[in-house]
């Protein structure tokens, strides 16, 4: 276990070891994605609610769930950041960050357009929605927070603490949002999701997920090894790899 | 912090120097007020403008006044506090103080709790005796002003102690005013929610403790955790600007 | 899955969503975009950092090799 961490901390183990995975990530993600979506959008049936409507359900239930966990994952990477001082980690926070934020637009955009038919307008000052808005703006923060430090060393340790912050206040956003949500729209429409929902649904919807999850890795072990290119771009290794492609 | 193993002596004297640094500290933050009375004052001018803005853009209507006043008052608290965080740490990070506050054996975390409550003394008291004045321009109701006053006592030392992380994490960084109202705005949701919350819930005659428990249980916990967020972004900041 | 057939029996059915093409297809049509733009600039990132760091290895071996003739073959 602790042989494996201690390799993970190296980023000439972690660049071959993630050159190796990412076709994989990549072809399981195309499929999972293509099976799920082909699956979602032509095949499963017609929600008794809400129509083909709900069809957006595919992408925005995976996107939204992604863009929350990611940024979890970072704080993660954060602490064993500043805990272990472990390199690796503020790569990841580095070819993270961008992933989350585009998978929380996602969320976001989808969210709004399927409000349109469900609630008759675009944005619903609705619990999930302004959460997941405030989600985006700690995605843009932690960014721009690496753009304006230069030092790498000041950066890796300043969005790990920010991440650490960022994910202390998560749960007092979310919970302050929904108090705030019930004390404005005492009977607000709920999007229907998981409960009673057949499996005709809910398969294609765990293919999407899945297929959401491999296609995150995909990208973030991609960005990844162009950190670990870039960092290391005076190590010989990295010359010698360089001059072989 | 220091190595040597220590005697119940030297144990007491090191006690007696957190105070006494915490007490010098304190009046040095409070002198520097004092002082630069510039720093106190655009703050302050800022809360009123802001506040003044929302009549002229809005309607200066009684009765919208009254509903909404009690959330115009503590944005413009909120922008006010969020807008001036940049020169919390600035002048003492470029005139090499900082360093040498980092490096004082005083564990650090307490010291910035110290700084954090005098600035909060200096610049945030100021703007919440203006308060009541504010509250009586946009027609609220004198009980409802006192609720508005208690929230945000309660409110802007939070704010304050998450904005101090930010501002900690971004003295080397030049012009760090709009990234520091990007990168905090979102944790002050919270504060304004149960903020304005409490001066609604009063205003349609609902109990309040609930709200000022919440703000409360918040201002403890950022009380506890944000020194420790902020002691470590001024170390990172001093190591290697 | 016994009752998942298709559901829409032609093209125009498919697009049309029962009135819902408009909302459904802009979701997965901006999911596509926003994809799209995070592999373009993973590859754009990848092909930027190849190509200098390749430039500037190249380089400095040449001026190596200039600056010590007879170590021309290891450098």
């Amino acid at each position: 276990m602790w042989q494996w961490f201690h390799k993970l901390g190296s980023p000439k183990w972690f660049f071959g070891i993630a050159g190796r995975l990412i076709p994989w990530l990549g072809f399981g993600a195309l499929i999972l994605l293509g099976v799920g979506i082909v699956w979602g959008l032509l095949f499963a049936p017609a929600d008794y609610q809400q129509g083909d409507s709900y069809r957006i359900i595919f992408i925005h239930v995976p996107s939204a769930y992604l863009g929350q966990s990611l940024y979890v994952a970072m704080a993660v990477a954060g602490a064993v950041g500043l805990i272990w001082r472990m390199k690796m980690a503020d790569t990841f926070i580095a070819a993270t960050a961008p992933v989350g934020a585009a998978l929380t637009f996602v969320a976001l955009f989808t969210g709004a357009v399927w409000g349109k038919p469900t609630w008759g307008t675009w944005w619903v000052w609705d619990a999930r929605l302004t959460s997941m808005l405030l989600l985006f703006f700690l995605y843009l923060g932690v960014m721009a927070l690496r753009r304006a430090l230069e030092d790498p060393e000041n950066r890796a340790r300043a969005s790990a603490i920010l991440t650490l912050v960022g994910v202390v206040n998560i749960p007092i956003i979310k919970f302050s949002v929904e108090w705030w949500n019930t004390l404005h729209q005492p009977a607000s429409i709920k999007m229907t999701e998981a409960p009673a929902m057949p499996a005709s649904m809910w398969v294609p919807l765990l293919i999407c997920a899945i297929g959401f999850h491999l296609l995150a890795g995909w990208l973030i072990l991609m960005r990844m090894r162009n950190e670990i290119l870039y960092r290391e771009r005076r190590a010989r290794w990295v010359r010698d790899w360089l001059l072989s492609q | 912090m220091q190595p040597e193993s220590r005697t119940p002596v030297t144990l007491r004297e090191s006690g007696d120097g957190l105070i006494r640094a915490g007490v010098t500290t304190f009046r040095r933050e409070l002198l520097i007020a004092f002082r630069e009375k510039q720093d106190v004052i655009n703050p302050l001018v800022f809360f009123v403008l802001i506040v003044s803005l929302f009549p002229l853009g809005i309607s200066p209507e009684t009765e919208f006044l009254r509903d909404a006043g009690a959330g115009i008052i503590w944005v413009a608290a909120l922008l006010a506090i969020l807008l001036s965080l940049n020169m919390l740490f600035r002048n003492d990070y470029a005139d090499g103080y900082l360093e040498q506050w980092v490096l004082s054996p005083q564990p650090l975390a307490m010291m910035a709790l110290v700084r954090v409550s005098a600035v909060w003394v200096a610049s945030v008291v100021p703007l919440l005796l203006l308060v009541p004045l504010l509250g009586l321009m946009l027609h609220l109701p004198a009980e409802r002003i006192g609720v508005l006053t208690l929230t945000l006592l309660m409110g802007s030392p939070v704010l304050l102690l998450i904005g101090a992380i930010g501002a900690a994490l971004t003295v080397s960084v030049r012009n760090s005013g709009m990234l520091l109202a990007l990168l905090m705005t979102p944790f002050y949701v919270p504060v304004l929610i149960f903020g304005t919350g409490a001066v609604t819930a009063f205003g349609q005659g609902a109990s309040i403790t609930g709200h000022l428990a919440i703000l409360g249980a918040m201002l403890a916990l950022a009380i506890v955790l944000a020194p420790l967020a902020i002691a470590a972004g001024l170390r990172m900041s001093v190591a290697n600007g | 899955m016994g009752d998942a057939l298709m559901q829409f029996d032609s093209l125009q059915s498919l697009i049309a969503m029962n009135g819902y093409g408009a909302y459904v297809w802009s979701s997965y049509l901006v999911f596509l975009v926003v994809i799209a733009a995070l592999v373009l600039g993973t590859r754009l990132q990848y092909r930027r950092i190849v190509l200098d760091q390749q430039r500037l290895v190249r380089i400095e071996s040449r001026k190596a090799s200039e600056r010590k003739p007879q170590n021309e073959s290891g450098s």
